[in-house]
């Protein structure tokens, strides 16, 4: 085993730069820590990552909840389990070639099925400790480095009858029918504004299914507006052929893909029975209703928000995203405020799956120079940083295409439409909480108020709803709001996994207190912060 | 700049704040409470709502060595089960249950402290009862076969931190007490007609950057802060030893009626109990870890230290076996504060006449008796309720 990160090999090109930033504390105390780098996410960025990394011959491990790696765009079948026609398309091409190499690359300790509640920093002051569920236990790795590669979700969107049965997000109805060819329903509408919705579309069709609608809550002169630029154009070439031979092919098959549409509100009793459809004028919906349309399954897609939990637990700091959700801040090469903390892909801002697999392998450039093996300016860095250039254009060109304006959002609702599903918090709750206490403007101020944000899935689901919603009733910028705070667990843990650990616990707090005797003075702590 | 005047400033908007002001306003005083951030955004509002009545465990080295200064303690603890029966009449619901509480005990060293408390508070007549064996079996179902004693309390449960102060503030703000929130005090000068405080006031709606700053002259100024009172009596050039206590709490999702108690553990630590919508809440004085920010190294906030988190649930599960497979939602922290005595402070601030402080420790069980024995100090000159020991002068560090 490596005892410490500088190896042998790495003295002799480390750079100025990178010999400070290790000796600011960090590589001193390399013998005391489990790994060199964790990285958290085997999807696309976390798997580019590790496999630059793993050339390096340190120690390191990536953890990721499902079974298998690939995250969600590559998300593979149970082991033992077939799907004939896993991912066929062209797109998933160079996709599939790395996850090919990753899955037989040495060097790299694959920690697949594990869940990392909490990150907390080492007892040396550098570095952290990793908490995660692996089995039927809470254990602890500490390590010198950490990259947060956490991917991103669906953007949840409350409208009537969006808690119902048979409601889900189009990336869902994607992972169902990726990973063990399942179908949602028989007659399937699509409403959203991203582009996701025709990939779906297509691959509904392979599985021999009836695509009753898909709607785009856009008009189409906005879609043809943000091609215009030659340049777009041909950089979005194969994108865009993709996207042609899927509407032909739509086409064909006789479903109608309409924009300017969109669900306005779902019925049914137990389940979906069938939608509303209202046209969408000037970015609002209108109350009128167009057309009734009947089906079993809805999929909703209106764009993805960065699963920055514990980046931002972790000690990163955050920056609300135009489209919703906060994005960990970085600086361009994935580090962020914290030293020694990293982030790649959608966690950091969403771009797709293509940028999150170029800037996971150029995060792990900017750790390698970090630790002093690699120089930040070698030639195959300058072309990553080039490459990434030309995917974040495409990623800001299909939010141009895709986002939706809060009012359109607002127009969706009523007062009886919940808002935080978890625990039952409707839009008119909020709004007379809002009422009473007219200065709670802040997400978590009414968090307090109302307890929207406080159930199982601590506000993912709300948040960005909310946000929306109290930014439109106020002029304050964007920037000087604030999120939930993010505690830990990040994900919801039973408590006997969280007693059954590996890590040295006080059998009461009066033991723990004396252990920690330090803990309350004020010099104990000196923040581990870069600027960005 | 603008200049303001009013007749008692409150500073602080958590529950002994907004309670001192409901107090005041009650008995037609013009009142205005000030608070750096929202109401109830500190420990009222991040502690887990334990209504404890019985000496707590904490306090179980005073109860060795100085049992006559916890006893005290006890008569203000009894007013407080008057007042917590009666606060909804006043205020509106708090989410008050009267639930009963255990304090238990897994060692026959805890069994030897619950004795000793027992025997004091009996003495001083609050009623606690020795259970155990079959008897505590039957009361208690839900206790694991470790727990081997526990006293008893019928006055004890919980009201929900998260409605009682929003209720003060309401009912305050109908008798007249205003409220200026996200308005930070920058320095508090005593002068001849009383005291001029300099505030930083962001505009509403404008963001932290845009604070505009007025002063305030007082006649009257009460120092409500909990961990943050230190700094402020500190302005008024007196030292108090308030100690800053960082502390984590922890909720499970919601599950069917379990512990219908108010379950505390003598020797190791808790506080749990279920609340009206189902969970779990989970406490009881597990350290997390304070931060301290900038140059002048302000009191920020509180880590979790997982080595806490951890502790706090297996004292729980081996309380509570059942717990186990609950799944655990969230684990904060909050600043509370405490006293080299562990008794709360209500009164004058030595040596300066006209500023008071009040709370400091077991604020959320006493906080209303101690606001509105504070308000009859203030307005009366004394009050009704002696709370002579908790007199701020038995803490002045000279």
């Amino acid at each position: 085993m490596v005892a410490t990160a500088c190896l042998p090999l790495a003295r002799s090109i480390r750079n100025e730069a990178a010999h400070n930033a290790s000796c600011n504390g960090s590589a001193m105390s390399a013998a005391s820590h489990d790994l060199d780098v964790a990285v958290v996410g085997a999807g696309p960025a976390g798997m580019a990552a590790a496999l630059r990394l793993s050339q390096a011959h340190l120690r390191l491990a990536v953890f990721d909840e499902q079974p298998r790696l690939g995250g969600q765009l590559l998300r593979q079948p149970p082991h033992g389990f077939k799907v004939p026609t896993w991912l066929a398309g062209r797109a998933y091409r160079q996709h599939k070639q790395r996850l090919a190499q990753a899955e037989s690359a040495s060097g790299i300790e694959w920690r697949l099925g594990t869940s990392v509640w909490g990150v907390f920093p080492h007892r040396s002051g550098a570095g952290f400790d990793i908490h995660f569920i692996e089995g039927d236990q809470s254990r602890v790795v500490s390590t010198q480095r950490l990259l947060v590669a956490a991917g991103c979700y669906e953007m949840p969107v409350p409208m009537p009858g969006w808690t119902l049965p048979g409601v889900m997000t189009a990336g869902a109805m994607q992972t169902l029918l990726k990973s063990q060819g399942l179908v949602a329903g028989q007659r399937i509408v699509l409403s959203g504004s991203h582009p996701l919705q025709l990939i779906l579309a297509d691959q509904l069709l392979d599985a021999g299914l009836h695509v009753e609608r898909v709607l785009f809550s856009q008009p189409w002169h906005r879609v043809i507006e943000a091609l215009r630029s030659p340049r777009t154009l041909l950089e979005s070439a194969h994108p865009l052929l993709e996207v042609a031979r899927i509407l032909l092919r739509l086409k064909r098959a006789g479903v109608r893909v309409l924009f300017s549409q969109c669900i306005r509100r779902i019925n049914g009793e137990s389940g979906v029975e069938g939608v509303e459809i209202s046209r969408v004028v000037q970015g609002v919906a209108s109350a009128e209703t167009l057309e009734i349309l009947t089906c079993d399954a809805v999929a909703l897609c209106y764009g993805f928000l960065p699963s920055s939990e514990l980046a931002r637990q972790a000690g990163a700091s955050a920056s609300p995203c135009p489209g919703g959700g906060w994005k960990a801040d970085h600086d361009g090469a994935g580090r962020t405020v914290k030293v020694d903390l990293y982030v790649a892909g959608e966690t950091g801002g969403v771009k797709g799956g293509d940028a999150a697999a170029v800037e996971g392998a150029l995060v792990a450039s900017s750790i390698l120079a970090d630790i002093g093996i690699q120089a930040s300016s070698s030639p195959g860095v300058t072309d990553l940083i080039r490459q990434m250039e030309k995917r974040r254009r495409f990623a800001a060109l299909l939010e141009d295409v895709s986002q939706m304006g809060d009012a359109f959002f607002s127009s969706l609702l009523e007062d009886r439409t919940l808002i935080c599903r978890c625990e039952d918090v409707s839009w008119g709750e909020i709004q007379a909480a809002r009422n009473i206490h007219p200065t709670a403007d802040t997400v978590s101020a009414v968090k307090l108020l109302t307890r929207a944000g406080m159930g199982l899935c601590q506000g993912r689901h709300c948040e960005h709803s909310l946000r929306r919603l109290l930014c439109r009733s106020r002029t304050e910028a964007p920037n000087s709001e604030s999120a939930y705070t993010v505690r830990v667990p990040i994900r919801p843990v039973a408590i006997e996994l969280l007693c059954n650990t590996n890590q040295a616990v006080a059998h009461d707090a009066f033991e723990l207190e004396r252990s920690i005797g330090s803990i309350s003075s004020p010099s104990n702590k000196e923040p581990h912060e870069r600027q960005l | 700049m603008r200049a303001f005047q009013r007749e008692v400033v409150v500073i602080g908007a958590g529950l002994v704040g907004a309670a001192t002001a409901f107090e005041l306003a009650r008995r037609r005083m013009p009142v205005l409470v000030l608070d750096c951030d929202e109401v109830n955004a500190g420990a009222s509002g991040r502690n887990a709502g334990s209504l404890h009545f019985q000496l707590e465990p904490r306090m179980s080295d005073t109860l060795r060595d100085h049992p006559e200064r916890l006893a005290q303690l006890l008569p203000v603890s009894l007013r407080a089960i008057k007042d917590w029966r009666n606060l909804e009449n006043e205020i509106g619901d708090v989410g008050y249950a009267r639930s009963g509480g255990m304090l238990i005990g897994e060692t026959t060293a805890d069994e030897a402290l619950l004795h000793r408390k027992v025997e004091l508070e009996n003495r001083h007549d609050l009623r606690t009862e020795l259970m155990s064996g079959e008897a505590l079996a039957k009361a208690a179902p839900y206790l694991s076969s470790s727990v081997k004693v526990a006293s008893y309390c019928l006055e004890e449960g919980h009201a929900d931190p998260l409605r009682v102060t929003p209720a003060y503030v309401k009912a305050g703000r109908a008798l007249g007490a205003e409220y200026w929130l996200r308005t930070r005090v920058l320095r508090i000068v005593q002068t001849e007609f009383g005291f001029n405080i300099q505030v930083g006031r962001d505009a509403l709606g404008q963001g932290e950057k845009s604070s505009t700053v007025s002063y305030i002259q007082a006649s009257r100024v009460v120092i409500a802060c909990g961990a943050w009172s230190k700094s402020l009596v500190e302005q008024l050039g007196v030292q108090l030893d308030i100690r800053p206590v960082a502390l984590t709490m922890s909720v499970t999702e919601r599950t069917a009626p379990l512990v219908p108690h108010l379950v505390q553990h003598m020797g190791r630590k808790l506080s749990l109990k279920q609340t009206e919508s189902g969970n779990l809440l989970i406490g009881g004085g597990w350290p997390a870890s304070l931060r301290w920010s900038g140059k002048t190294k302000e009191l920020d906030g509180a880590d979790t230290v997982s080595e806490s988190l951890i502790g706090n649930l297996r004292v729980a599960r081996d309380a509570v076996p059942t717990i186990s497979s609950l799944r655990l939602l969230r684990s904060w922290t909050g600043i509370a504060s405490d006293t080299p005595d562990h008794l709360p402070v209500c009164g004058p601030v030595p040596g300066v006449s006209q500023a008071y402080v009040v709370g400091a420790s077991s604020s959320f069980t006493l906080g209303p008796t101690l606001s509105k024995a504070l308000s009859e100090i203030i307005l009366d000159g004394e009050s009704a309720l002696n709370v002579q020991h908790c007199d701020p002068s038995r803490i002045v560090i000279h």
